[in-house]
């Protein structure tokens, strides 16, 4: 039982354990499962048969490592895998065929590279899209998981006090639809889609060149600006979803992405040359018409400001109106009738 | 049926998952080296597999209610558990329980037998 090839392969067993150990547990549960695995070597009266069975009885190293280790060992638990598939699910059926038709359109309005490219252009964009937004949705409930800011039943905090007044009504239990967030994370990726997409495709070419809408100066600090904005609301509407009711911190996530959004574009427009000059030279060029640049950047600077305003308002009244809510069912006290 | 053998297979699990805690810590008021103890454990009738056992001692350790010791002198190094002050009063307390919980599983079954 000494010989090379039975140490060779306790030693790979017992190393196929350990590196998934923290190291200061590591050395000492190496040192005593090379004796228990002697040991039991032993009892079966040794040799390489004797080796491989006692392996075979021992498991998997992954799932022995596994009851060595306390913490839990996934990525998305039970309670938010439900939501976490149906978003997940819902964001790729809505936004991969939209990247797919808008960029196969786009490729194929002006096929400067031949249609199979273009094509190809598209399907690329489509899938690569695809695996951006289904990592960024499993990374964003990963992190919800392991810090826990996701409610109980009624908007408590999770392993908290639970008061069995704050139990939503039968049937009204949503505020805040799936539907409702699907549509805010699509808008949000398509708009971080567009900035990247229109710095190679434009309806100008310059020698074959495109000429980008955006002037490239803002890709310095606006973009990744606007880049980590962007990412924070994607969380907020996620965040959204996952929690279906309006909590105190929600509120305040979602008001001040709000604040960030209108102060960054108030601030863009205000103090920044956002349409490149090629661009608007190409359109004078082209159609004989001037940008309107000052009035259409202030009213999209209004709309931003409206819509901000508008849903910060709307979801500190619809918080407001589900605490009282809940506080009328607690001194009620009887059972709504269903229906 | 497969299904029926599978899933008693899953509820006896769950019956002697708390079993094997209390039958540790009453083996280990003597000092013992894990395959010894499963080897005991065995002899006993408490059938448990060394991959629940040994990560098992290790928890068991962390939470205060077993000590060890290596030894050097034997012709292997060998960890030595055994129970702690504290583990002697948690193994007190689920003996309790477990006396408790036998007499009213008793008690039911005859209600339910005549």
């Amino acid at each position: 039982m000494n010989d090379g090839r039975s140490n060779d392969l306790i030693e790979r067993y017992v190393w196929a354990v350990v590196r998934r150990l923290p190291k200061e547990t590591g050395v000492d549960v190496a040192q005593e499962l090379r004796t228990t695995i002697a040991d039991m070597v032993e009892a079966r009266s040794g040799g390489e048969d004797a080796v491989r069975g006692v392996l075979v009885e021992l498991g998997d190293p992954a799932r022995l490592a596994a009851g060595y280790v306390a913490k839990p060992r996934h990525l998305i638990g039970p309670e938010l895998y439900p939501t976490y598939v149906r978003i997940l699910t819902a964001l790729l059926l809505v936004i991969v065929p939209l990247v797919l038709v808008v960029t196969l359109v786009a490729e194929l309005w002006d096929p400067v590279d031949g249609v199979p490219l273009g094509v190809l252009a598209g399907l690329q964009a489509a899938v690569q899209t695809g695996v951006m937004v289904a990592f960024g949705v499993t990374l964003v409930f990963a992190v919800l998981e392991r810090y826990g800011v996701v409610p109980g039943e009624a908007g408590g905090p999770r392993g908290g006090a639970w008061d069995p007044a704050t139990l939503p009504p039968v049937g009204g239990g949503r505020q805040i639809s799936i539907g409702g967030s699907v549509a805010g994370i699509v808008f949000l990726s398509l708009l971080l889609g567009w900035v990247v997409w229109q710095r190679s495709h434009s309806v100008f070419h310059v020698d074959g060149e495109p000429v980008a809408f955006l002037d490239g100066a803002l890709w310095d600090l606006w973009v990744p600006v606007l880049v980590v904005i962007v990412a924070a609301g994607i969380a907020v509407e996620v965040w959204k979803a996952v929690a279906g009711v309006w909590t105190a911190a929600l509120v305040v996530a979602n008001v001040a992405v709000n604040a960030a959004f209108a102060a960054f574009f108030v601030a863009l427009l205000a103090t920044q040359r956002v349409v490149a000059p090629a661009f608007e030279a190409e359109l004078e060029r082209l159609s004989g018409e001037q940008l309107p640049g000052g009035v259409v950047g202030f009213a999209f600077a209004a709309v931003v400001v409206g819509i901000s305003v508008w849903d910060s308002v709307d979801c500190v009244l619809a918080w407001r109106r589900r605490r009282r809510e809940a506080a009328l069912g607690a001194a009620g006290g009887a059972p709504g009738a269903p229906g | 049926m497969d299904d029926v053998e599978s899933i008693i297979a899953g509820h006896l699990q769950e019956v002697r998952r708390g079993s094997v805690v209390l039958a540790c810590l009453s083996v280990l008021r003597r000092p013992h080296y894990g395959y010894a103890l499963l080897d005991l454990l065995k002899a006993a009738g408490i059938d448990v597999d060394g991959n629940t056992l040994y990560p098992l001692l290790r928890r068991l350790e962390r939470q205060g209610l077993l000590t060890s010791a290596w030894t050097t002198d034997e012709a292997r190094p060998r960890k030595y558990y055994r129970v702690s002050p504290s583990g002697e009063r948690v193994r007190e307390r689920l003996a309790a329980e477990w006396a408790a919980l036998d007499g009213s599983i008793k008690t039911l079954l005859q209600e339910t037998d005549t």
